[in-house]
């Protein structure tokens, strides 16, 4: 028995080789040396590359721009999909098909995500529709004022509906007794959306595991940056697009110098990110453990 | 009709707008065909500025050029091929370890968990890297056996949480009692625990096969000429260009993005209500 419950735990145990260890020794081991091209390899030079990262302008405003960019995609995503869904929970009729149409976003890839709103596809058409049929002057989408919160809106277009269908499960879910007896004592529908749905709904473990999850994930967001780095023309180490995936990912491209290549230093700032979520999570472990046995066990 | 629900019924139409018509729009330019609200037909907005482009004349030139000048085709068994080999090894080594983890495991289970969700939202360069050395040491840049072994270290820890919450609302006596009536681990498995689980299973087979074919930062940086997938192709195009910040004409992409977005939706659209669950553990 005990031989085989070993046997048994050792698909775990690979598992977590090849997931958890390997990325992480690998990504440790580099962000402690540095990798001369010319020579002979990997230097030792203990935690040079942590200390850079801590006095590096573009790191400061990358983290910022990411966590702003979370903070707006997650509150932005949450609202409209809660509106959605809402909305479809009033509709006498045709719920079906139009709960259909708002979760086709969901299919489209992130990459295509960042397609869709771009200059020739959506924006030059609703931006000459506010010029000609408003009189608005032609708005100039290479400003960040404008092109970030686009940015934010084609996130929302991706994810709100992943939001709604989770409403819509609780709010079908809702009790029929707790709206009957809000009917009995005369709520009008706005007293029942305010008053039921909308702290069912915000209280609920499932929105609560959503709102974190996604969080992490805009917080981690490299596609749609890296389409409007490109529609905007913002390809230099910087710029207002780069959330730090962003900002990796154009480092991964700077050719090496002198010192060495990017690569360490990237290394370097993964590997302290994750530092950072480990320790947030395990000082949340008990929300986190309960959120997920309640919300998906 | 009441105004609270001619509202409502005004928001609607904003929001099926809001969600359709970009979709709309990208289908239209994959046939040339570009559309503009309150301009003629046939104008066409370059930087603001409007000029005729000679009426609209849909044209499925982007299509023919893209399966028989460019062989998108060989991207869709690309990606087909490395979504399969990764999804189905991140599968069964998900089915077995959360089999190990939920009768075999005390409270350690909920740490291995726990480990897991964490590793699910990794900053995505911590794997990149790594992949990058290794792969490149090894010779395995842009070969489908890299690719499947870098999507097996993204997707892994998705697979096992997704099936390892499958195995956690499946009834525990059913297991227990087949072990008590003397049958073996994997008889276990194989007659009791696969044959309840095996609508789970296939979808979340399917769904990760999703989340490949959509994934494309890993595969940007780590495929080239031979082993390019769909969704890198629909930002670059077919050609062996490398150099990322360059990119195709926009009908070029509109006609791929149209092409990787079909199977996808009908996919989305059957699994609907288990998407929040499947989202939510994936990191897509």
């Amino acid at each position: 028995m005990r031989l085989s419950a070993t046997l048994l735990l050792t698909p775990a145990i690979a598992l977590s080789f090849v997931a958890v260890l390997y990325p992480l020794a690998t990504s440790i081991y580099i962000s402690l040396h540095n990798l001369d091209v010319t020579d002979s390899g990997w230097v030792f030079v203990g935690p040079k590359h942590y200390l850079e990262m801590l006095s590096d302008r573009f790191f400061y405003q990358a983290l910022m721009t990411s966590v702003v960019y979370t903070v707006l995609s997650v509150i932005s995503s949450l609202m409209l999909g809660v509106l959605a869904a809402l909305l479809l929970h009033q509709l006498a009729r045709g719920r079906g098909f139009i709960e259909t149409l708002f979760m086709i976003p969901l299919a489209v890839s992130p990459i295509l995500g960042g397609i869709v709103w771009s200059p020739p596809a959506v924006w030059d058409d609703f931006n000459s529709f506010l010029h000609y049929a408003f009189k608005l002057p032609l708005i100039d989408v290479t400003e960040p004022v404008i092109y970030f919160p686009i940015m934010v809106l084609s996130e929302t277009w991706l994810w709100s509906p992943l939001f709604m269908l989770a409403t819509l499960v609780i709010l079908d879910g809702f009790p029929r007794d707790g709206l009957e007896a809000a009917e009995v004592m005369g709520a009008s529908g706005r007293h029942v959306i305010t008053m039921l749905y909308l702290p069912a709904v915000f209280r609920s473990r499932v929105t609560a595991m959503l709102v974190a999850l996604k969080s992490v994930d805009f917080f981690r967001s490299f596609e749609i940056p890296f389409a409007w780095s490109f529609w905007v023309r913002e390809s230099q180490l910087g710029a207002p697009t780069d959330t730090l995936s962003l900002l990796l990912f154009k480092m991964l491209l700077t050719p090496a110098t002198d010192s060495g290549t990017p690569v360490p230093y990237i290394s370097a700032v993964s590997t302290g990110l994750m530092a950072v979520s480990l320790v947030v999570s395990i000082l949340m472990y008990r929300q986190i453990t309960r959120i997920w046995g309640g919300g998906v066990g | 009709m009441n105004p609270v629900k001619l509202f409502v019924y005004l928001l609607v139409v904003t929001l099926t707008l809001f969600y359709t018509y970009p979709l709309i729009v990208i289908v239209l330019e994959g046939f040339d065909v570009d559309i503009s609200p309150l301009l003629a037909p046939g104008v066409r907005l370059i930087g603001g500025v409007p000029y005729y482009s000679g009426g609209i004349t849909p044209s499925l030139i982007y299509y023919i050029d893209m399966f028989t000048v460019q062989g998108f085709q060989k991207l869709i068994t690309n990606s087909l091929s490395i979504g399969l080999g990764s999804t189905l090894i991140a599968v069964f080594a998900g089915v077995f370890s959360a089999y190990g983890i939920t009768f075999y495991s005390g409270r350690s289970g909920r740490l291995f968990d726990f480990i897991m969700l964490v590793m699910r939202s990794v900053p995505p360069f911590l794997l990149v890297i790594p992949l990058l050395l290794t792969l490149s040491g090894l010779g395995f840049w842009d070969t489908h056996a890299g690719m499947v072994f870098a999507y097996l270290t993204l997707n892994s820890p998705i697979a096992y949480l997704v099936v390892r919450s499958l195995m956690n609302e499946m009834p525990r006596d059913l297991v227990e009692a087949a072990l008590t009536m003397g049958c073996g681990v994997w008889t276990a498995i194989s007659r009791v625990v696969l044959p309840v689980l095996m609508p789970g299973i296939m979808v979340t087979v399917v769904f990760m096969l999703v989340l490949t074919w959509n994934e494309f930062l890993l595969a940007s940086l780590l495929t080239g000429p031979v082993s390019k997938t769909v969704s890198v192709g629909v930002w670059t195009g077919v050609g062996e260009q490398i150099g990322t910040f360059r990119t195709v004409e926009f009908e070029v992409q509109a006609a791929a993005g149209t092409v990787a977005l079909i199977p996808v939706t009908a996919i989305i659209l059957l699994l609907r209500r288990r998407l929040v669950k499947l989202f939510a553990l994936s990191a897509a």
